[in-house]
């Protein structure tokens, strides 16, 4: 087994979409995900985000406009040949533009949002080799810093969302030792196929953070549990996971068949759980029931099973 | 010179029509296209589709 290194991992940056994330050069153009300020294709702080760069090109548009409104107001005026006329010319310049004036003030975050879809249409091939790029970037790190490698590929995973990269920053976090404190993933990982990597880091997020198995990696354990069995350890990462489902009904009421098949791999602890749930609810989860009461007589006999994993009974185990 | 003055007062009335016309059109172009603008989270949901779309491989 590969020894595995104690990193250090940067929080990841929640923003409310996944486009707040990217930034284009004023400059030259160019998509990035990984940087804030200074642009990796030019080496210029002119990178932005894109609506504050659409929101650029729509003020530029709208002066333009007002400023060819102004215009027709002065030439009406200059070829006016009387006083009223320049008058009237002049207060109909001034109420027109005015007008457009405020219906641009009032349409400007509408007219942000369509420039910034245009951008997105227009640059989506810009944006793709931005990503890219970006991707090129992590993995000359993968040797020589493989935390700081991860952490940027799981900047562009935010955007760009394929099995390759999800699978290099599982087998990236299979390398690290994990912690209950770093600020793990798991949700944006979820391949279309089969990875290893991916499962062993699964059982190891089961152990360490159970709140952060949803049913997306419980479905993904369904999906490839053949797989999984067959794995180094297999079946202590389903028991991993079925002991994590247990925590909510819903899951419990989803996949029972899961939880009972590795009921009896489940820790003293997360057995409880499981029989308090079926407890709650008389009537439903039959089977899962009987075999959670088997297993309970089996390891613990008539005794109470909080008594025995004090005593680092069976089943008290590291999880 | 009159006859001069005459055409030039044809050019303020056109210069004022085509003022009020492009306001007119502008200003209900704009009117127009905010109802239709994309909220922020189709913005996203439409990013996300294009670049992740599947391509055939050649």
């Amino acid at each position: 087994m590969n020894k595995k290194n104690a990193v250090t991992i940067k929080p990841y940056e929640r923003t409310e979409y996944a486009y707040d994330k990217l930034r284009v050069c004023r400059k030259c153009g160019s998509y990035t995900v990984l940087s804030q300020k200074v642009c990796p294709a030019c080496g210029k702080r002119t990178l932005t985000d894109v609506p504050s760069a659409a929101k650029r090109e729509v003020r530029r548009s709208m002066q333009s406009e007002r400023l060819f409104a102004v215009l027709l107001a002065l030439l009406a005026m200059f070829f006016a040949d009387t006083i009223p006329w320049m008058a009237i010319s002049a207060a109909a310049g001034l109420l027109l533009t005015a007008m457009l004036w405020v219906v641009q003030r009032r349409t400007t975050e509408a007219q942000i949002r369509i420039r910034t879809d245009r951008m997105f249409a227009r640059d989506q091939n810009r944006i793709r080799h931005g990503m890219i790029q970006d991707i090129k970037a992590a993995e000359g790190l993968l040797e020589a810093r493989p935390a700081l490698a991860y952490e940027m590929l799981r900047e562009v995973n935010t955007l760009l969302r394929n099995d390759p990269i999800r699978n290099l920053q599982a087998e990236l976090l299979q390398t690290f030792v994990l912690r209950r404190d770093m600020d793990l993933l798991l949700e944006p990982l979820i391949m279309d196929g089969f990875s290893p990597h991916l499962a062993g880091y699964i059982g190891e997020v089961a152990k360490l953070n159970r709140e952060l198995i949803k049913e997306s990696a419980i479905r993904y354990c369904l999906r490839y549990e053949p797989q999984i069995r067959g794995m180094h350890r297999g079946e202590d990462i389903l028991a991993a996971v079925a002991g994590a489902a247990v925590r909510m009904k819903r899951y419990i009421e989803l996949y029972p068949e899961f939880i009972r098949r590795y009921t009896y791999k489940l820790p003293a602890e997360r057995l409880e759980r499981l029989r308090e749930v079926i407890s709650q609810h008389p009537g439903s989860f039959e089977q899962l029931k009987l075999e959670a009461e088997a297993v309970h007589r089996l390891r613990f006999g008539g005794r109470d099973s909080h008594a025995s994993s004090n005593e680092g009974g069976q089943g008290g185990s590291s999880w | 010179m009159q006859r001069l003055s005459a055409y030039l007062i044809y050019l303020t009335y056109g210069a004022l029509g085509i003022l009020f016309l492009f306001t007119a059109i502008k200003s209900l172009l704009y009117i127009r296209s905010s109802k239709k603008a994309p909220a922020r989270a189709q913005l996203d949901e439409r990013l996300l589709n294009t670049l992740n779309e599947r391509r055939e491989q050649p």
